[in-house]
């Protein structure tokens, strides 16, 4: 790390100052990270305008719920429907992701945070009622206290159903949601024993699932009432009492403290800061808005070091691109599969993990499709998907090339480039005509600009976060 | 199906690169500059049971522990007096028949740690040390390759087929291999990718971050065209079963009949974590495993290089050796395979007792997994005994391997 600038801040409120300025270029880092998708020209103009801290709190100023899928409360009917349930999976899928690109709150980043957390596949729950359950528990907890989410989603059917905790009973106890619950959900390896494991995964017997009223219910004849020693205190504890006791420990709060730090700041957890977050956790009762506010809002969050330090996900990717150049129309279907060949299928984390996210997101492979995807904004269909025209509106001097390009440059990149790279990219979109000519009502500029936003979208330092 | 103008003809496979001072280099091989031979690792992800893989069909204490899971006795395709392999597993009965397939028994390490993601991060790493960053075959390629990233080599040192990369090829300096699912189509997706300038990254977590995006693509752009000229310059002998798996292995067939001089190739299948409904889940998986490795081996066979191939299985842990009524919950120890033409098939190391069983109720390895490493870096990667311990940062004994490798 010789010579690489280290974060200086901690998790004090962010001063602007000269050499560090509450500027475009932090306004847009903010946004990245906490809302789905990066920014357009418009949010930027927006969320500079107001100061720093204004800025965070607006994000969680949230909206009314969003309407459910219609078919969100009807019973399931038994045996299922496998079409119907394949078909509302695709609808499913393609209502959260409309949802989630067009808030413009950091809910629906929570949302997928905890879903990267609380890790449910629907490859294996398959109904779309639980499914989306879970989705909207993430949703009504969003940054709402995270010890009484935990134990809400001990109970969720798409849980009791991914972790197999339907199957456990008394005499034949299963394991899988005793271990994930402490592995991954909430204190971490090495804070527990396999004894831990299974005396957590009998407090959780005989919970069930009603599949008609699509809810968990706890089966008194399956459920083992016995002693049993956790942590080492005794008592007769069920799943609620196990959480409890779990959240107890200090552990649990720098685990959720790393966690929340390696997706909002940077891949590898700067210790101070996540003691400083563990302690807040601990403070607020797990209650995790006031946390997230300071560390949105500190100097540490804020650092030049930071902007950009993190590889865009899928989802990113892609929301960004469809707000940045003002999206028509998605074919959320299509972006589905997009997403999957992306290596982030909605829905379908690869195991009880979740997406490990950062620098996994890109491979040779990866990457080439990431590529690859940015070619259709000049092909013909470009047109179909972007509103060229409402993209140019944004910038006050369109007939200028040599500042719409610097303007465009810097609303699409969290890094710097050369002014090689501006000319260059300035070539493209000239194609071999003189800048003097460049003038946005001619078809060959507009191709031209199409051409000049996928070269930027290709470019390595799109991929930054 | 293409519309490639040209394809490279490679005629000469002369290496352009070093081998540093590893003796792979000087060991027998057929094509200059390439290891002594390609391995090609089967990763089953999420711990695959081990006792109804290779069942112990004559010791009463498999049927007295596993009352929900246990494959009947008359089911159970024999491969000894006391162990036979799964009734799934039947595609595989001629390659143990001819002898090109074996499997070690009781594989494990000491204290098991029953977590996924740590135990996959101790088998990518052949390493139980509290920090995991590199994997073994990413140790190996780099001692391979000693100046990548400065010098590339003309082929990849080793290739994922797969989504992304894993621990299993990461060395020291970054990852020793690259992650393609379908050399096809990554080459049509950077055709016209435009490339600009390079403004130097800054000296801030940003700029490494643009470093390294920055090294993915020059992987991408560097070895797309020649992957896809490969896979696609040759086909396939045999066909293949219709599942993920035997096309991922059938593109590795392609690659090292068409002359990619890569040496170590990556697959998994998931699915094996078989908690609930084990009946249901894990059959179909082995089967989709047996049939793909079946064709793969044929495959090899009519290319004529099935003597330069190995597949070696490998899989977290394996599972409880007692039921939970519907599945199995996280174990132990657990058999693999390895296969190949060139081998000894056979037994190998000990099966352990159902009866003297762990704290947890698991199975007590009999072989540490970097024993079969070893084995595999010696006799088939050409390794001195010295290389071997440094890649495995440790002494494994081989001697329960002995003959395996003639």
């Amino acid at each position: 790390m010789a010579g690489i600038n280290l974060i200086s801040g901690g998790l004090e409120p962010f001063s602007p100052g000269s050499s560090s300025p509450w500027d475009r270029r932090r306004a847009a880092h903010l946004l990245r990270r906490a809302r789905m998708g990066a920014p357009s020209r418009a949010d930027i103009d927006l969320f500079v305008s107001l100061d720093p801290g204004q800025a965070v709190d607006r994000l969680f100023e949230f909206g009314r719920m969003p309407d459910s899928p219609s078919w969100a409360d009807e019973p399931t009917t038994l045996p299922p429907d496998k079409e119907l349930e394949r078909q509302r999976r695709i609808e499913l899928i393609a209502w959260w992701l409309k949802t989630a690109q067009s808030d413009s709150t950091i809910r629906e980043r929570l949302v997928y945070f905890w879903s990267n957390h609380f890790v449910v596949e629907a490859a294996k729950v398959k109904n779309p009622q639980m499914i989306f359950k879970i989705n909207k528990l993430f949703r009504t907890y969003a940054c709402g206290n995270i010890k009484e989410l935990t134990k809400a989603v001990g109970k969720e059917p798409a849980m009791l159903v991914y972790l197999d905790g339907r199957r456990s009973k008394k005499d034949d106890i299963n394991e899988n949601y005793g271990r994930e619950l402490q592995e991954l959900f909430t204190i971490g390896r090495g804070n527990y024993t396999q004894e831990d494991v299974v005396a957590a995964a009998r407090a959780y017997t005989g919970w069930q699932v009603d599949r008609v009223t699509v809810s968990g219910i706890m089966n008194p004849r399956r459920h083992d009432y016995g002693v049993k020693t956790f942590y080492g205190k005794s008592g007769p504890w069920n799943g609620d009492d196990i959480v409890e006791i779990i959240f107890e420990r200090v552990e649990t709060a720098l685990f959720l403290a790393e966690k929340i730090y390696r997706h909002f700041v940077y891949h590898v957890p700067d210790e101070a800061v996540v003691q400083g977050l563990a302690e807040l956790l601990r403070k607020n009762g797990y209650n995790l808005e006031p946390v997230l506010k300071t560390l949105l809002k500190s100097a540490h969050f804020m650092d030049e070091s930071l902007i950009g330090a993190d590889i865009k996900s899928p989802m990113d990717f892609l929301f960004g691109i469809f707000r940045q150049l003002r999206s028509k129309r998605e074919n959320w279907a299509a972006v589905a599969r997009l997403l999957a060949r992306l290596g982030q299928p909605p829905f379908n984390p690869p195991n009880v993990a979740g997406w490990e996210e950062h620098r996994s997101w890109l491979s040779a492979s990866t990457l080439a499709d990431r590529q690859g995807t940015a070619s259709v904004i000049s092909s013909p269909r470009g047109s179909n998907w972007f509103d060229f025209q409402a993209f140019l509106g944004g910038y006050p001097e369109p007939e200028d090339l040599d500042d719409l390009v610097e303007a465009v440059l810097q609303d699409l990149l969290a890094v710097p480039v050369s002014k090689e790279v501006k000319n260059q990219v300035m070539e493209v979109m000239l194609q071999g005509r003189d800048a003097a000519d460049w003038d946005t009502s001619e078809s060959w500029a507009m191709e031209g600009l199409k051409r000049g936003l996928t070269a930027i979208i290709q470019m390595p330092e799109y991929q930054l976060h | 199906m293409k519309r490639r103008t040209f394809l490279k003809i490679c005629g000469s496979l002369a290496a352009s690169w070093s081998f540093g001072g590893l003796s792979a280099a000087s060991a027998a091989s057929d094509t200059a500059g390439t290891l002594p031979g390609n391995l090609v690792v089967v990763e089953l992800m999420g711990g695959n049971d081990g006792l109804n893989t290779v069942i112990p069909f004559t010791d009463s204490a498999y049927y007295d522990l596993r009352p929900a899971v246990a494959v009947p006795q008359e089911s159970v395709l024999p491969i000894s007096d006391n162990l036979g392999l799964h009734p799934e597993m039947e595609s595989l009965l001629p390659l143990w028949e001819a002898g090109n397939a074996a499997v070690i028994l009781g594989l494990g390490y000491p204290d098991q740690d029953l977590s996924h993601f740590r135990s996959t991060d101790i088998w990518r790493g052949a390493s139980t040390a509290s920090v995991i960053d590199t994997g073994w075959l990413g140790r190996f390629l780099e001692a391979v390759y000693p100046d990548i990233p400065e010098v590339m080599p003309r082929d990849p040192g080793g290739l994922e087929v797969k989504g992304q990369d894993t621990l299993l090829m990461k060395a020291s300096m970054g990852q020793a291999g690259i992650a393609v699912k379908d050399p096809e189509n990554m080459y049509e997706m950077l055709e016209g990718v435009i490339s600009l300038a390079q403004t130097p990254a800054s000296e801030t977590l940003a700029g490494m971050e643009l470093s390294f995006a920055r090294s993915t693509q020059s992987q991408a752009l560097r070895y797309s065209s020649r992957l896809y000229d490969v896979s696609s310059s040759i086909s396939n002998k045999v066909d293949y079963p219709s599942s993920q798996l035997a096309s991922d292995l059938a593109l590795i067939a392609r690659l090292i009949a068409g002359g990619l001089e890569t040496g170590i190739y990556s697959v998994s299948l998931t699915g094996f974590d078989t908690h609930a409904n084990q009946n249901q889940l894990h059959p179909p998986l082995l089967k989709t495993f047996s049939q793909a490795a079946s064709a793969f081996m044929a495959d090899l066979e009519a290319m004529g290089i099935s003597q330069r191939v190995l597949l070696m299985t490998t899989s977290e842990f394996g599972r409880r050796v007692r039921d939970n009524g519907s599945g199995t919950d996280h174990g132990a120890a657990a058999p693999h395979f390895i296969m190949g033409s060139a081998l000894n098939g056979g037994f190998y190391g000990t099966q352990p007792s159902l009866t003297d069983l762990d704290a947890s109720g698991n199975l007590k390895f009999s072989l540490d997994f970097r024993q079969m490493f070893a084995a595999v870096l010696k006799n088939w990667l050409g390794l001195s005994g010295e290389e071997t311990a440094e890649i495995l940062e440790g002494e494994f004994d081989t001697a329960p391997l002995e003959g395996l490798f003639s």
